[in-house]
């Protein structure tokens, strides 16, 4: 089996790398191929999602929503088919917004269990409960 | 919450296995002498003053500032109006961590998140604004610049409106930060300059104050920031005391300034106050001892003022939880009290909604409200030391100690606490024990209240995150326009270039940063010269 | 793929994401796999071909960023191809590259590909190869290889790149005397990267010491560099263009040669694998003493 690829980007320029390096390190231990493109405007998120070919692109946010919006309509306009789901420090309004654009979403306090079963499901290795 | 050791032992964060209780006979006989002396004495653990908090309370100090310069001045001004007792100016991170103007590409591209997490002040206007009517003479202020490349450029444009409003240099109190510890292991900016440029900066300004502003802290190492990225209290304690080593080394090596002033500049800390409260306590008192004897020991100082640690702490911001944000009320009072039992000179309390957002008003002044009720209402202020001699936290305290140096001396002999963060050695520290800690969460063996346990699907206390103001970009954009377009411009354009034949050069880069504020010189512009000159940090880190 | 072949491809959308999952095709194996590179060796293609190697933490990556700006002048587009390991446990891998880039460089004419090695042996990835056939047919005029920097030798790359560069950094003797015989003869050019670090100057009279022992009348040449802030860079990359200028030609058809190879191969094993699993068992249960020899000669014989 043809191990699956996920782009791991931040929206935002600050540089809290603990939540993002953790939840890497949790989808390689899941058997993922996980880039790491560290804190990257919207049309470098674009163009590396597009040149990785991944399965799911993986968007950490820490900053005003807009920001992260912006990313994941370009994403989704560039690749319809390419899943996105989101951690950080998102306040609910903001989840509630990514959600609205079909994204899954994890606010502080996730566990890496949900995150990783989230990836399989994104990623078709599994299906949805 | 309870950590469990392999054979179901319980354990303290710093890998210290924990008895079921203590006699007089666990405190090793090495601390037991020292153990009796009483605050006042050395080493110092039981604290400096033999009155404590009846002679000086601690200083009610809160991280504050979004927007506009304006905002954050109106926030501030709320602050020490609900009695806070300092003053802190957060600077936006996009800018000034990275020393961009506004319309640097990188900023352009996420223009809404300017003035989210700190006010834009791109030149002293900026500065001024944002300290308008604030108590600068009479008050401890802390000018920001907790990012190495900010710091110069934030110090001086704090000096030089203080100079424009007529007060004396020589007598102006207060901090920068300017720690290693954020700037390189716990929040990486995109671009930074190499640690052996930070050291330089950092030295310039050591000598600098020593010099001119005798009253200004002027660096402070953050062993918080270690402690937020995953450093277990040992670790905190072992590799800032291997920070200080750093610039000391370097004052020493320099020769310009006596060692011991330096010494006395670099005393001035901070730590972070964790949720295990006799720990993040002992973890206070070992800063205190280990302080004085390392100065005793390596560069024979033993005057008391010099060997006098004072304390910032802040509580863990990672502590606060996202669900049930209320909860996180009793967590900060709880981490202030570790924090006051250890006897810390100055104390900030991280908002109920930090997992959220910067703080709202009303978590900012809950923040300090609790410090004000631990101050009037517990009796925590009513006797120096009040844990020294119990069994417990003198074994803790010795044991901390001892764990601590070990780290120290593991880190010295990796070639010293900069090339510890330049290989990356410190981070893999970092990122192992938070490995650790998530998984004991994910399993079960931990728990956090409202997260893994007692949960509240709806939550009448539910609150969203605070967004400061909205114009913050489009307003500093217009500023950025107003300053280049009326300042003398031939004025700033000598400053920058002096600047960048400093930075070329091993002259103090200071007075030539105190020249290119009071040009007008912006941040981005300061920023360019260092990217030309010094290039780019190669981080250790992926991601 | 012919939809993507030819210089305007580089600049096409579409024609990245045909090429992006031309590569993804590529790596998951099998038939497909050399069909496409197949349809890609139909293609004219001029390609130069650059492998970087060293031992991690060289700076290998950061090299690559600064020695883009100039190769994007001197060749109008670039692909990079960086390899990094699988666990071999899970899978999984890490592929932390891009985060060493400029990306101010990164305007169309940029394509980066990270790929794990997922068990491939030799520095590269399985896939490697085929790719770079791929990114010449869709006319990407230099294709640099990062190899996976496990600090032994990594001889795969030398088979595919038209010039390989060695990095390595002052102060690392021990290391460097261990891997000498290998590392010296991988390289056409030399760098010591993080070259305002100690043991510069040591390090480099090591290195030109072995390179004098190689049989050869002109050895490769040392560069000094700091990656980090572009010093000795322009001298390192004039000195590569000049390389791979020079570099024979050979190369393309060999690169051509290993996948007609690596195809034949492919159909070998398959056919093989047909006649065991065929219902006239090959190896009867009655005769254990039956040798490699007369099996093949039996399988030879169903062939024909």
């Amino acid at each position: 089996m043809k191990p699956k690829r996920i782009l791991m980007a931040k929206t935002g320029l600050d540089g809290h790398w603990r939540g993002p390096t953790i939840v890497a390190r949790a989808l390689r231990d899941a058997g993922f191929e996980v880039i790491m493109i560290g804190m990257a405007t919207t049309a470098e998120i674009v163009a590396a999602a597009v040149d990785e070919d991944v399965d799911l692109v993986g968007l950490n946010i820490g900053g005003h929503i807009d920001v992260a919006l912006r990313a994941v309509d370009a994403v989704q306009s560039a690749a319809p088919e390419m899943p996105i789901f989101a951690g950080g420090t998102i306040p609910p309004h903001a989840c509630k917004q990514l959600e609205a654009k079909g994204l899954e979403v994890f606010p502080p306090g996730s566990m890496l269990a949900d995150i990783v079963d989230s990836a399989n499901r994104l990623t078709g290795l599994s299906e949805a409960p | 919450m309870r950590a469990k050791g392999p054979d179901d032992t319980v354990q303290a964060c710093s890998d210290i296995p924990l008895k079921p209780y203590y006699t007089a006979e666990d405190i090793p006989s090495a601390h037991a002498a020292r153990a009796n002396q009483a605050p006042g004495e050395a080493p110092y653990h039981r604290g400096f003053h033999p009155s404590g908090y009846r002679s000086k309370p601690w200083r009610i100090f809160q991280l504050s500032g979004f927007g506009k310069p304006e905002d954050e001045n109106e926030r501030i001004k709320f602050l020490l109006k609900n009695g806070e007792t300092g003053f802190i100016m957060e600077h936006d991170r996009n800018t000034a961590d990275h020393c961009y103007n506004v319309d640097h590409p990188e900023v352009l591209a996420r223009r809404e998140d300017v003035g989210l997490t700190g006010a834009v002040m791109q030149s002293v206007r900026d500065t001024a604004i944002c300290l308008d009517g604030l108590p600068m003479d009479t008050s401890f202020g802390h000018a920001g610049g907790a990012v190495v490349q900010h710091a110069p450029f934030a110090l001086a444009a704090y000096w030089t409106v203080a100079k424009q409003r007529g007060y004396d240099l020589e007598r102006l109190a207060g901090t920068g930060q300017s720690d290693f510890n954020l700037t390189y292991l716990g929040c990486i900016t995109k671009q930074q300059i190499p640690t052996d440029a930070g050291l330089r900066f950092n030295a310039d300004i050591i000598e600098f104050c020593t010099e001119r502003l005798p009253r200004w802290v002027p660096v402070s190492i953050a062993g918080y920031n270690g402690a937020d990225t995953g450093l277990t209290p040992d670790q905190e304690l072992g590799s800032l005391f291997a920070n200080a080593v750093e610039y000391l080394d370097e004052i020493k090596k320099r020769g310009r300034i006596p060692l011991d002033v330096a010494a006395r500049g670099c005393g001035g800390v901070s730590f972070r106050a964790s949720i295990k409260i006799f720990e993040e306590a002992c973890k206070m008192r070992a800063a205190r001892l280990m302080w004085s004897d390392l100065l005793k020991e390596r560069y024979g100082i033993t005057d008391e003022r010099v060997a006098n640690l004072r304390i910032h702490c802040v509580t863990a911001g990672s502590k606060m939880a996202y669900q049930q944000p209320m909860n996180n009320l009793v967590r900060g009072a709880l981490m202030a009290v570790s924090a006051v039992l250890g006897g810390v000179q100055s104390l900030g309390v991280s908002g109920y909604d930090e997992a959220l957002s910067i703080p709202s008003e009303h978590a900012h002044q809950m923040s300090v409200r609790i410090q004000q009720i631990l101050m009037e209402e517990t009796g925590l202020t009513d006797v120096t030391d009040p844990l020294g001699g119990s069994y417990y936290v003198e074994t803790l305290t010795a044991q901390l100690v001892e764990k601590a140096w070990t780290f120290f001396e593991e880190i010295l002999s990796r070639g010293g606490y900069l090339a510890c963060l330049d290989s990356g050695w410190l981070h893999a520290k970092a990122e192992e024990n938070q490995h650790k800690e998530f998984m004991q969460t994910e399993s079960g063996e931990a728990n956090i209240v409202g997260v893994t346990m007692a949960h509240d699907d709806s939550s009448p206390f539910e609150i969203d995150g605070f967004i400061g103001s909205d114009d913050a970009f489009d307003v500093a954009l217009e500023r950025l326009a107003e300053v280049k377009r009326s300042r003398h411009e031939k004025g700033a354009a000598d400053a920058l270039k002096r600047l960048e034949q400093v930075c070329r050069s091993d002259d103090n880069i200071m007075p030539v940063m105190m020249d290119c504020l009071e040009a007008e010189a912006t941040l981005g512009e300061v920023g360019d010269v260092y990217r030309e000159v010094f290039g780019d940090w190669r981080t250790p880190i992926q991601s | 793929m012919s939809d993507s072949a030819g210089a305007g491809g580089v600049d096409d959308f579409t024609a990245r994401r045909t090429l992006a999952k031309s590569i993804s095709a590529i790596e998951s194996g099998g038939p497909e796999a050399l069909a496409i590179e197949q349809t890609a060796l139909e293609q004219p293609g001029s390609a130069h071909v650059l492998g970087i190697t060293g031992p991690p933490g060289a700076g290998k990556s950061s090299l690559i960023s600064a020695l883009l700006p100039h190769a994007l002048a001197h060749y109008g587009s670039v692909a990079v191809l960086a390899v990094d390991p699988s666990s071999s446990v899970t899978g999984g891998a890490l592929l932390g590259d891009r985060v060493r880039m400029d990306y101010r460089h990164f305007d169309q004419k940029v394509f980066f590909r990270s790929m794990a090695s997922r068990g491939h042996q030799g520095g590269i990835a399985a896939a490697t190869r085929a790719s770079v056939n791929v990114l010449d047919a869709a006319g990407w005029s230099l294709v640099i290889i990062e190899t996976l920097g496990i600090g032994q030798v990594e001889l795969d790359v030398m088979a595919l790149a038209d010039r390989v560069a060695v990095v390595l950094n002052p102060g690392w003797g021990d290391s460097f005397q261990a891997n000498k015989a290998g590392l010296t003869e991988q390289g056409d050019a030399f760098v010591l990267n993080k070259a305002d670090r100690p043991g510069l100057e040591q390090a480099t009279i090591l290195l030109e010491q072995s390179l004098q022992c190689l049989p050869t009348a002109d050895p490769p040449s040392v560069f000094p560099t700091v990656a980090t802030d572009g010093e000795g860079v322009p001298e390192l990359w004039q000195a590569l263009a000049r390389l791979l200028q020079d570099a024979p030609r050979a190369q393309r058809s060999r690169r051509r040669s290993a996948a007609v190879w690596e195809g034949a191969r492919n159909q070998l094993l398959q056919d093989f694998d047909a006649f065991l699993a065929s219902p006239d068992p090959p190896t009867k249960a009655d005769s254990p003493s039956e040798n490699a020899a007369d099996l093949l000669q039996r399988f030879y014989q169903r062939q024909d």
